[in-house]
């Protein structure tokens, strides 16, 4: 592996009393944006939060950005490079939304105040928040506090920015800017997120780590994923109860994805129709409680 | 192949630039601009504020110099202090500040520091009360520097103590029951006749000489000095709970925890009369 991994996880495990939520998983990442994709349960929180610091791995060799996050010292390093956005990214109500990232950044050990508050200003001015700065973080939609939990992750531009779940409650513009952010974020700087949603990793994400149960199943580009599921997506005008899934298009019209009966209409497939393939369909119609998080 | 990782602490390593200073001094500012402290601001100034216009009694003057400032704005403080400490667990901001580089150990030392804040107002306060109680020569005896500081202390001593719970603690009726505790503790000390009432927490040191306090009875027996350094020394004790919540190394702390613990051992039985 070149000087440029930033992270380097080699069978990392991690159980929640008898519950392995990761369970030898191994994890590359360089410059660029890396996506995990994967069911609820899978483990791609429990290993962004191991990758943030906030948790220790019970095994495992892990290194970021050169150092070991169980030293104290390399923690610290890890830290001051590090840009953090929790699943459930939660600011005091009290706070104006540039009160709420004027904390954050001092905590990030910027402690000369014009140069903080510049950054701040900055950080808010990314995600679109300028307008808002004065607000109490009580009146912000959830779509806007989501953009201010990324405004504290980008503060003193990092070196590697991990965030979980980082679309949740974003309307469809917003998303798309967001996209913009990330891949501008991508740019010299290593970023992992987690998501559910296969656009925003075929948008954004220069390599794909699908997870499930734990494990890494898949290591790669968005083309290599996708192209594992070339000839093995087809419509039908009919549900066809031999596909691995089906779902309905519009009016008579069914995708499927599997191994194609003879003479099937075959059709492009795209990075969900590889996801579903790699997890099992199970993944499609995952709507139970989130093990890993339960658990936790 | 892996390679095995024992299982270790999160201890981080200091961060490099002090945040401490630059969070003390927001701290502060949100602690003093607190409803609750205000609050507590709000009922000194309107209580001695009257006493000014009325004829106040010598007693009456000085209790409100030495006692009050207990009751208000120090039971605020309480409050004040614990919702503050227990402000991150509320907001749901535990997993977004765990990974900073200044870390929880930072942001509550920061946080006793800023204690101090509430405290030096409160001095102010009584500095400007006194001042008027003197050109208006309402005292028979004049407070000394001990009297003085003793309210300031107990409202340090009530945010140090807010703080204490809200970091154990983090809810809000955590520190409510702590402040209803508190408060009926202290009743329950200072409602004995007989110097152990001097382990409470607001004394008044001016006696009573008639039901109305009309008449100046003079100064009550002990020492105002060691109620202070009693007063300090639980200051000192809540503040190291405090930090031994959050400390990587653990070891000062409870050597800072045991000198305050002589502290106050001391200064409570340097009190007695």
């Amino acid at each position: 592996m070149t000087s440029h991994t930033t992270v380097r996880a080699e069978g990392i495990v991690k159980a929640y009393g008898r519950q392995r939520a990761l369970d030898g998983f191994d994890l590359a990442a360089t410059t660029g944006v890396t996506g995990l994709l994967g069911p609820n349960g899978a483990g791609k929180t429990t290993l962004l939060r191991i990758l943030a610091t906030v948790l220790a791995a019970d095994e495992g060799s892990l290194r970021i950005l050169e150092q070991d996050p169980l030293e104290p010292e390399g923690r610290r390093h890890i830290r001051r490079r590090l840009g953090y956005l929790p699943q459930d990214a939660g600011f005091h109500r009290g706070f104006t939304a540039f009160e709420a990232v004027d904390y954050v950044a001092v905590l990030k050990e910027h402690t000369k105040a014009r140069a903080r508050h510049d950054e701040v200003r900055r950080v808010l001015d990314l995600v679109g928040l300028s307008g808002v700065a004065g607000k109490k973080v009580r009146a912000l939609s959830g779509g806007m506090r989501q953009r201010l939990g990324l405004a504290q992750a980008l503060l003193g531009r990092p070196q590697l920015l991990v965030l979980d779940e980082p679309t949740v409650g974003l309307d469809p513009e917003q998303r798309m800017r967001f996209r913009d952010l990330v891949s501008e974020a991508g740019h010299g700087r290593t970023v992992i997120l987690s998501t559910h949603q296969t656009e925003d990793v075929a948008a954004v994400c220069s390599q794909v780590v699908v997870v499930n149960r734990g494990r890494a199943l898949f290591t790669g580009g968005v083309d290599e994923l996708v192209k594992l599921a070339e000839g093995r997506v087809w419509v039908d005008s009919d549900r066809d109860p031999r596909a691995l899934a089906g779902w309905r298009l519009g009016a008579h019209r069914y995708h499927h994805i599997g191994d194609p009966p003879a003479g099937a209409e075959l059709v492009e497939p795209g990075v969900e129709d590889a996801y579903l393939l790699l997890v099992g369909p199970q993944a499609a119609t995952s709507d139970g409680a989130d093990q890993e998080r339960d658990a936790a | 192949m892996s390679i095995a990782i024992t299982r270790s602490p999160m201890a981080t390593a200091a961060p490099v630039a002090s945040v401490v200073p630059v969070l003390a001094r927001q701290e502060a500012r949100r602690l003093v601009r607190h409803p609750f402290m205000l609050f507590g601001f709000a009922l000194f100034i309107a209580t001695t504020g009257g006493s000014l216009i009325a004829d106040t009694s010598a007693t009456t003057a000085f209790s409100l110099v030495d006692s009050f400032p207990s009751f208000y704005p120090g039971v605020f403080t309480i409050l004040a202090g614990g919702l503050v400490a227990s402000r991150d667990h509320r907001a749901g901001s535990d997993e977004l500040v765990a990974p900073l580089p200044g870390r929880a150990f930072e942001r509550v030392l920061a946080l006793c520091v800023a204690s101090v804040a509430p405290a030096l107002l409160t001095l102010g306060l009584i500095l400007l009360l006194h001042a008027a109680y003197v050109l208006q020569g309402v005292y028979v005896e004049t407070p000394n520097v001990w009297h003085l500081t003793q309210g300031p202390v107990t409202v340090l001593g009530g945010c140090l103590f807010g703080i204490m719970v809200g970091t154990w603690a983090p809810t809000r009726s955590a520190v409510l029951f702590a402040l209803v505790l508190m408060v009926a503790a202290n009743l329950w000390v200072n409602g004995d006749e007989g110097p152990q009432n001097l382990f409470g927490l607001s004394i008044g040191w001016g006696e009573w000489g008639s039901p109305d306090g009309r008449v100046w009875g003079g100064l009550a027996p002990g020492s105002p000095m060691g109620h202070v350094f009693y007063l300090l020394g639980l200051c000192g004790m809540a503040a190291s709970a405090a930090l031994l919540r959050v400390a990587d190394r653990r070891t000062p702390v409870i050597v800072a925890g045991f000198l305050s613990v002589v502290v106050a051992v001391t200064g409570g039985i340097g009190q007695l009369p």
